[in-house]
Order: C-alpha cells, then sequence, then structure tokens
C-alpha cells in the first residue's frame, strides 16, 4: 500500500508539471492584453508600453514562463495586476469560501444521489426507478447557473425566503447561521447536477452486484433483504461509487464557477471571470493552478482510499 | 424618464423650486459658493431627516484597492463607491440636478491664474484634517501631487500615474509652496486645471507612508465627510461619519457598498430589498423593480455611443456618404426599443443642458429617403458592403450587439450591408488601439465627456494615431485645431464653451462618426432612501443621503 501511494505521488510531479505548461499557454492565447483592460480605451500607446515592461509582459513567453515557474517553485504566485495584492492570500481566501460552498454541495449531492440510486437500483423498472432516475436526468441535463436564477426567482423573489445572494448579509452579518441562510440556494443550484451522476452511479453498480451469484445466495440461506442491501451490496458497489463522487468534488471545485458569478459568491469562480475579464495573469494563472493541484490530489486521495476498500487495486497496480 | 424622476422627487420631497434657488449662480465661480450652497442646503426644512445604513452595490465584482488614486482603473465605479471618504481640490457639485454639474472647489477655497493661463496658485481651504487627525496643507497638497507627477520623489506611484494619466494628460512642470495654504502649479500649456483635477483626490500622505501603497488600499486615509471603517475582502467595505468634516455632516450613520458585477444580481438584490442603491442597471430590470416598488431614477450623462468611421478609407473618406448613413438610423427605435428609455437619440455631441449644448445645431433627422438620395449623389447608388467591429460588452458599451443589429438592419434599408465582427471588451480594446485598419469600416465606442481636451484627444490632428488612440478613424480637420488650442487656454468657463460649440459644429457636419445615442444614468433606489440628487453626471454624492 506505501509504494503504491508513494508511487502515485511521484506521477503527480509530471501531470502538475504538464498542467502549468498547459495553463500559461491557454492563458496567453486569449487576445487582448491587461494594460488595455485595465488602463482603459483613453491611455497612450506610451503608457501602456510603459505599463507592459512594468510587469515583463513585454518578455518573451518562454521567458515569462520560466520566471513564473520559478517563482512558483518557491511558493511565489505573484502580484495581482488589478488588485496590487499578493496572489496567494487573495487565491487562498476565495478558496476557502468556494471549499465551503462545494463541500455542502458535495454532501448533499452525495446523500441525495445515494438514496435515490439505492432507492432506483432496488426497486427497478418501478415507479420509484422512474421518478428518480427522470429526476437524476433532469438534474444532470440543467445547466446550474439557469437553475440558480430559477431557484432565485421561485424562493429569493417570488417567496422571500433566501437571499439573491452575497454570503453574508451587509449589515451584521457573518453569523454561521447567516453564512448557512445564504449558501442554501447556491449549494443546491451546484449539487443538482452532480447528485444525478452519482445516483446514476449508485444505481448502476448496486445493479451490477445485485446481479451476482452471492446475492442469491444469501437470499437463499434467509438473510433479509435489508440486511443484504446495506452489508453486502452497498460495500461491494461503494469503490466504484467512491470514485464517482471524488471526480465530482473535484469538478464541483471548479465547476461552480458559473454558481459564483450567479449569486456573487465570493469564491475562485468569481475571482477567475473577473480575472479573466482584466487579463490579470498572475491571479488566472494562480487561480488555474490551485485548481488543477487540488484536483489531482483529491483524485489521489479518492485512488488512495480505492486501493485501502479494494484489495484487488494495488495488488494489481503492484505486480 | 420625466414622470419617474417627478414621481421620485414628489416621494422623497425635494423641493425642485427651493433646491435650485439655493444653488443659482453657483455655475459661475468656484470654491465660495459651493459652501453658501451647503449652508442653505443644510437649513432647508426637507432635509431634516438623518440616520440609517446605506447598502450600495458597485457594478464590479471585487474589491479592488481602496486607494483614491488608483481608483480609477475601475471607470468611475469604484470612484463613486470611495467619494464619501475622498475630495479633490476641486469636484463637480453633484448636490445639484438642474445642470451638468461645473466643478467647484473643494479643498480649494480659491484660485488665481497667471503667466497667461499656465501658472495656478491655489488657496487652500483652512481648518480641514484628513482622518487620521494630520492636516491638509499645501505640504499635503504637493506630496500628493508628486506621488503623481514627480519620478523622483520617493512617494512616485507609477501605477497610479498610469491609471491616472488621462485624467491628467499635461506635465506639472514645477509646484512651490507659498505659505502653509498656498501653493502654485505650472504647467507646459495653459489648460483648465480646475475641471482637469476634479478626479484627483487627495489621500494622507501620512498613512501612505506608514502603510505603504499596498497597505493603503486597505484601509484608505481621506479628508471626506466619512472615513473608512471596515474591510471584509472580496466581500464588502464600510465608511462612517467623520466627526472632524470641515463640511455639513453626512446625514447616513453608515454606507456598506458591496460588489455586484451581475446587473440581474443587482436587481434581484435591490428588489429583495438586501441592498438599498444601484447604478447601471440594464433596460431589461427596470420592469421588475418598478413591480417590487422600487424607486427608478434616469438622468443625462456626458456619455455617447457611436461607429467611428475609417475616414482613411473609401466609402468613408467621403463626407456625404458618412452624412448619408447619418440619416438613416432611427435613434428614436433605439433608444426606446432597445435601450427601452435608457438612452435618448443624439442630437449632438454634448448633452441637453450642458454648457457644451448648442442650440442652434440641427440633429441628422431619421430620413432613409434623404439617405438613399445622398448615398446616390456621392456615387454608391446601389449601396455598398462594408464591415463593422463591435464589443459584445464592455464599460459603458450598454448592450452593443442588439444595437449593432439595429442599426444593421436600418442600414440594409438603405442597401449598406453590414457585417458585424464582435470581440470581447478586452479583446476588443487590443483591436480598437490599434486604431481603424484598412479593411474596417467603422469600429464601435463610447466615451464619457468631462474635459474641455477631450475635444483635442478625439479630433485634433495632434493626436492623430499612433499617438492618440482616441481619434480610431483617424479624422482630420485642421480648421480645428486653433480653435481647441485656444479652447484649452481660455479660463472663462463662458468662452471656452463658445470655441468648444465652434469644434462641435464642425464635427457634427464632417460626421466622423455614426453618431447613435447618450446613455442614461439608470439608478435604482430603495424608496425608503431619501435626499438622493439625481445628478446629470456619472457619479452622485452621498452627503445629502438618509434612510427613513
Amino acid at each position: 500500500m506505501l509504494s503504491y501511494a508513494a508511487r502515485r505521488v511521484v506521477l503527480l510531479v509530471p501531470v502538475l508539471l504538464g498542467a502549468t505548461v498547459v495553463v500559461f499557454g491557454l492563458i496567453h492565447l486569449i487576445p487582448g492584453d491587461p494594460a488595455g483592460a485595465l488602463l482603459g480605451p483613453t491611455s497612450s500607446d506610451a503608457t501602456r508600453a510603459a505599463f507592459r515592461h512594468d510587469l515583463g509582459l513585454d518578455q518573451p513567453l518562454p521567458i515569462q514562463y520560466g520566471v513564473w515557474l520559478w517563482h512558483v517553485l518557491h511558493l511565489d504566485l505573484g502580484i495581482s495586476i488589478a488588485r496590487r495584492q499578493p496572489v496567494i492570500s487573495i487565491v487562498w481566501e476565495a478558496f476557502q469560501h468556494t471549499l465551503l460552498l462545494a463541500a455542502v454541495a458535495a454532501l448533499l449531492a452525495n446523500v441525495v444521489g445515494l438514496f435515490l440510486g439505492i432507492v432506483a437500483a432496488t426497486r427497478q423498472f418501478g415507479i420509484a426507478d422512474r421518478a428518480a432516475m427522470g429526476f437524476a436526468a433532469l438534474a444532470t441535463a440543467i445547466p446550474s447557473y439557469w437553475l440558480g436564477l430559477i431557484l432565485v426567482v421561485l424562493l429569493a423573489l417570488k417567496v422571500q425566503i433566501f437571499p439573491t445572494g452575497g454570503m453574508t448579509s451587509a449589515i451584521d452579518g457573518g453569523s454561521p447561521f447567516d453564512i448557512f441562510w445564504h449558501l442554501v440556494l447556491p449549494a443546491m443550484a451546484a449539487g443538482a447536477a452532480p447528485a444525478g451522476i452519482v445516483a446514476r452511479t449508485v444505481r448502476a453498480s448496486v445493479l451490477e452486484v445485485l446481479r451476482l451469484d452471492f446475492v442469491q445466495a444469501l437470499r437463499a440461506r434467509g438473510f433479509s433483504e435489508s440486511t443484504i442491501l446495506f452489508r453486502h451490496i452497498v460495500p461491494n458497489a461503494f469503490p466504484t461509487i467512491l470514485t464517482v463522487m471524488g471526480l465530482q468534488a473535484g469538478y464541483l471545485l471548479g465547476g461552480v464557477a458559473f454558481v459564483e458569478v450567479v449569486f456573487s459568491w465570493p469564491g475562485i469562480g468569481n475571482l477567475l471571470f473577473l480575472s479573466i475579464g482584466q487579463r490579470d495573469y498572475p491571479v488566472i494563472l494562480g487561480v488555474m493552478l490551485f485548481v488543477s493541484f487540488v484536483f489531482v490530489l483529491l483524485n489521489l486521495a479518492v485512488d488512495l482510499m480505492h486501493a485501502a476498500l479494494d484489495p484487488r487495486v494495488r495488488t494489481s497496480v503492484a505486480a | 424618464m420625466a414622470t419617474d424622476k417627478d414621481n421620485a422627487e414628489k416621494a422623497h420631497g425635494l423641493d425642485r423650486r427651493q433646491f435650485l434657488t439655493a444653488s443659482a449662480g453657483l455655475a459661475l465661480v468656484g470654491g465660495p459658493a459651493l459652501s453658501a450652497f451647503l449652508a442653505a442646503c443644510g437649513g432647508g426644512g426637507t432635509s431634516s431627516g438623518r440616520g440609517g445604513t446605506l447598502v450600495y452595490a458597485m457594478e464590479i465584482s471585487d474589491l479592488p484597492s481602496l486607494d483614491a488614486q488608483t481608483s480609477l482603473s475601475q471607470g468611475s465605479t469604484l470612484a463613486q463607491a470611495i467619494q464619501p471618504m475622498f475630495e479633490g481640490l476641486t469636484m463637480y457639485d453633484r448636490h445639484r440636478d438642474d445642470v451638468v454639474p461645473p466643478a467647484v472647489g473643494v479643498l480649494a477655497e480659491s484660485w488665481t491664474l497667471s503667466d497667461g493661463g499656465k501658472t495656478w496658485t491655489w488657496k487652500l481651504r483652512p481648518n480641514v484634517t484628513f482622518h487620521d487627525g494630520t492636516p491638509w496643507n499645501a505640504d499635503a497638497a504637493i506630496w500628493n501631487f508628486q506621488r503623481l507627477y514627480d519620478p523622483k520623489s520617493p512617494q512616485y506611484f507609477l501605477l497610479a500615474y498610469q491609471l491616472m494619466s488621462i485624467y491628467m494628460p499635461g506635465p506639472i512642470t514645477a509646484m512651490t509652496k507659498v505659505d502653509d495654504l498656498t501653493f502654485t502649479m505650472t504647467t507646459d500649456i495653459a489648460r483648465p486645471l480646475n475641471e482637469e483635477l476634479e478626479a484627483l483626490w487627495m489621500v494622507s500622505p501620512d498613512a501612505v507612508k506608514k502603510l505603504g501603497n499596498d497597505g493603503f488600499g486597505l484601509a484608505p486615509v481621506g479628508t471626506g465627510g466619512m472615513k473608512f471603517s471596515k474591510l471584509v475582502p472580496g466581500q464588502q467595505f464600510e465608511m462612517v461619519p467623520y466627526d472632524k468634516y470641515w463640511g455639513p455632516a453626512y446625514k447616513l450613520d453608515k454606507v456598506i457598498v458591496r460588489p455586484i458585477g451581475d446587473a440581474t444580481a443587482r436587481i434581484n438584490a435591490l428588489v429583495s430589498g438586501e441592498i438599498d442603491l444601484a447604478v447601471e442597471l440594464p433596460a431589461d430590470g427596470l420592469a421588475p423593480l418598478k413591480s417590487a416598488g422600487k424607486t427608478v431614477l434616469t438622468s443625462v450623462r456626458p456619455h455617447t455611443w457611436e461607429f467611428i468611421f475609417n475616414t482613411k478609407q473609401p466609402p468613408f473618406n467621403n463626407k456625404l456618404v458618412r452624412q448619408a448613413l447619418n440619416y438613416a438610423i432611427d435613434r428614436d427605435g433605439l433608444s426606446n426599443n432597445i435601450l427601452k428609455g435608457t438612452a435618448i437619440p443624439m442630437t449632438q455631441l454634448a448633452i441637453p443642458n450642458s454648457e457644451w449644448f448648442d442650440d442652434g445645431l440641427a440633429p441628422y433627422t431619421y430620413d432613409p429617403t434623404k439617405a438613399k438620395k445622398m448615398l446616390a449623389d456621392a456615387g454608391f447608388p446601389n449601396g455598398f458592403d462594408t464591415e463593422w467591429w463591435t464589443a459584445t460588452n464592455g464599460s459603458g458599451e450598454l448592450q452593443p450587439v442588439p444595437m449593432a443589429e439595429y442599426i444593421q438592419s436600418n442600414l440594409k434599408d438603405i442597401k449598406v450591408n453590414v457585417k458585424l465582427k464582435t470581440f470581447e471588451w478586452t479583446a476588443y480594446l487590443g483591436e480598437f488601439f490599434k486604431s481603424a485598419q484598412p479593411g474596417i469600416g467603422a469600429m464601435q465606442i463610447s466615451y464619457g465627456w468631462s474635459w474641455t481636451y477631450w475635444w483635442g484627444l478625439l479630433f485634433s490632428t495632434e493626436y492623430l494615431p499612433p499617438k492618440g488612440p482616441l481619434n480610431n478613424g483617424h479624422y482630420t480637420n485642421t480648421a480645428i485645431d486653433p480653435l481647441y488650442d485656444a479652447a484649452l487656454g481660455e479660463s472663462d468657463t463662458a468662452k471656452r464653451a463658445t470655441l468648444v460649440k465652434q469644434i462641435q459644429k464642425i464635427v457634427w457636419d464632417d460626421a466622423p462618426y455614426l453618431f447613435c445615442v447618450h446613455g442614461l444614468n439608470v439608478r435604482g433606489l430603495n424608496p425608503k432612501v431619501q435626499g438622493f440628487i439625481n445628478a446629470k453626471e456619472w457619479q452622485f454624492q452621498f452627503q445629502t443621503i438618509y434612510k427613513t
């Protein structure tokens, strides 16, 4: 198990390095320059040139990349062009807010997905199955930003139960309850699609296990359906489910971006959206790097848990 | 539009006549008039209310540095929000809504000009302190201008200079302290500094020295009637009244500013009551606001939205063609159908009620028959094909794509087939800066007009590309140059306006632009917000506002 973990960690290095190249290259493919974005349509050519020179943006791209990577290796993500604050603190601040939203959305998605999936699998082709899978298909297909807008219209404007956006109330906000109250709608909007995907995966893997001979054998020995389901079927189906849950959590971290913009949630998605508009390269790079890093780490964690739960995984890789 | 405004005025009890009387004569002189006016206002019966916490939404998605001298990186959005904390030597008098506000003395009490208008002697307002208790005086003033202008001073802040350079185009060649409350400023050529310096707000030298430029952006210190009290990074900042303020006290107990970049989100937050005041609201959001009982105010501001013709290339090197197209578009339709009353047709470059508005100038009417005939006279009886570029979004851009498509359909009626090419804002700016290239018929842009030198940047041959990026279409008419130079050096406001009107007359006839609309301020208010003055300018002031 330890050698498996070590091997996976070593493999992270080229993956992350590759991510930095892709991220850096992609950003500089977007037309437009930060000097123009920040100094506006009325700035002079000379002012913009001086601004670019100041930030080293007049250097060739490979050199810019090298300088940037060198700083990144020293945990220095640079200074935001627009905000003049260290990127690391801006990204970290925003990341915590995203993590909170993604975690609540993931929790919601997994609980709802597990429940629906198990209900559907155990009542295959019944009304409950069709209802659950219909819901899952809808939830997966609806774009999160559209769902967010609909939730706002229904539950914040028509019936004014929840706030329309933000993370806290402007006046005397910030208590745990206040934050939770602001979390409900964005978490629902962000969690819907993963809930649908988890539900379908759970249903499929539970059904797969249900068809195995040992389930028949258990039934023949007179075990109750609930014992068979929760002591034997679900644990056997769980490694697959876990992988999907982990992937969904990873996608959520990057994918709540749209929801964040709709709900003015001060997370990395919102930050990324804004920074792309301003061509604030250090912040865009910082966010992308952070997200890919977290995504890769999350995958690693899921794989390691998978290996811990299912001995076949670690032996097959070690062999 | 008028109805909304009138209703709103009735609703918050602002007596317009009383207001106008109080502010009469203000346009003529600078400093002393402001305090007289403010005193008159403070004694008025309707303005006795006070108190309340106002939540204001900015139209950006983030809280950038709150340093007044870098704030214009966000257009006037951030400047508007931090305005209660800061003041300049002069500022627009946003206490009045009858005309486009003139620049009046604020931290300067008065000024005199010498040396043919090149040397300005500023007499500073006495007994003014920054929020950290340090005094406002000639040393502080010179320190501030050195921060922006003098690369040799230790406090020189290049980024601030870069961001503000458009607001202070001429170099300051010398500054001298005369006494504690007097200093002189010399420029290379005579220019109307009282209007050009209105957006340069003064920061506490002591606070910048203590906190550094980056730290100052997180805890700003100015001389305004409200002082900074709290920052929640990325989410909001708060201001409370400054008890040693030299001027009339702010009426609110607190102002909370939140960044809500998405226009729909601003409308929603206003409808649900989470915020009290928001600006830059899109046309489609006005109906829900009104049906939720919110107040919607519109007012003109110095803004123009146009396509700039590439006058270097055929067919737009032909004045007749440019004029013909100006007769072919339905500006009323554009304002009322596409923008639902959040814009007004452009009848000249200057907006109504501004000092530059020329009653004698005839607008381009909507007359496709005339346009067709003019095109035929110009040698294009069967029209022509052309490619026009526009952004899809951006500062002051209203709804560029639907607007451009509407114009496209208008022009199709006179057989001018426009192929539209669209870009995201920042990418578009990159293209715009290159100025109109061969093959591009026209490029769309919107401008805010507040200063005399704007007329030079846009139309004087001195600022042709590549020197000036604003004259995107390479428009050249040397008759404008002497008029512009004379206007810039003219210290008398009325005489200066006369010269500007002459420039405008030439430009209007030459039609280097497809003149389209003036976008309006669209401001949404919680009805509990009282004392709001709907200034005909990009920004409004917070001093008279309170909540019931």
